[in-house]
């Protein structure tokens, strides 16, 4: 009876996190904080394309780039185990420190091998393991396993 | 002797079955007006919810089943407690949700998941 009387509240009293609540972004535990012209966000975003939207959608709303600052967060998705096969055509792939191919690489995960996601970073680079390394992959070589 | 006996017997087993018919259920404590005393939900915006928490809200549960929520929140609908009072169904605006209740003379408690309202009867 009282979630949805709290959120309409929210609207209210304070609109940017009706607004962010009305886009349909996936950000758990979702806070927004206005301070002297500055809005901080934080929350848990699905994933990195969540998060930064937040930002996009702030400087739509007349926010000044400067003024915000997006603390939200990127769900840790390993307790999911979920598993991607590495379909490379060839060679093995490049496990990165960062979401670019400008970032130094740490390791290479064999062609076929199996790995496990841990972060959906964005639409091209997710972040994902094996028992020896951890980093960023580009999704064009990661192909979903279906879970059994 | 032995009559006045009988009727003295029947008089007082009558007596007892009257008090145990009358006897008040553990939910009749909630007929009441309440102070909302504090709210949990970590899922909500917590500037929202400060507002709410300093605001105030009263809640008044009346026996037909219906309630009233008037302060930060205003509001009408229904609700069905069970008569040990550890839990309850509120459906306002269409929208119904169940909660857990933890209830006694002077304090109320709904939770539902990580959701906590806490009550006090209003004096």
């Amino acid at each position: 009876m009282f979630k949805k009387k709290v959120e309409e509240k929210a609207e209210v009293i304070n609109p940017l996190y009706g607004y962010l609540k009305e886009v349909g972004l996936s950000i758990e535990n979702l806070q927004v904080v206005e301070n002297n012209g500055s809005v901080t966000v934080t929350g848990i975003a699905e994933d990195g394309e969540s998060a930064s939207k937040v930002s996009d959608l702030l400087a739509a709303k007349g926010i000044a780039a400067t003024h915000i600052h997006n603390n939200i967060s990127i769900a840790d998705l390993s307790s999911l185990n979920l598993k991607y096969k590495v379909a490379t055509n060839l060679s093995n792939l490049n496990c990165r420190k960062g979401p670019s191919t400008d970032n130094e690489i740490v390791g290479k995960f064999p062609k076929g091998s199996i790995v496990t996601l841990t972060q959906k970073y964005n639409a091209t680079w997710h972040v994902v393991k094996n028992d020896e390394i951890e980093g960023f992959c580009h999704t064009d070589y990661l192909e979903e396993v279906a879970s059994t | 002797m032995k009559k006045i006996t009988q009727i003295g017997f029947v008089a007082l087993a009558s007596l007892m079955l009257l008090a145990t018919a009358c006897k008040e259920s553990p939910s009749d404590q909630l007929y009441k007006t309440w102070d909302l005393e504090s709210v949990e939900m970590p899922d909500a915006d917590s500037v929202t919810l400060a507002a709410i928490n300093e605001q105030g809200i009263e809640f008044t549960f009346s026996k037909n089943g219906e309630f009233k929520m008037v302060g930060a929140l205003t509001g009408e609908g229904t609700f069905e407690i069970n008569k040990e009072a550890t839990s309850m169904s509120t459906t306002i605006e269409g929208n119904t949700d169940m909660y857990d209740v933890a209830l006694t003379e002077n304090t109320l408690q709904m939770s539902k998941g990580g959701d906590k309202m806490t009550f006090t009867s209003k004096k």
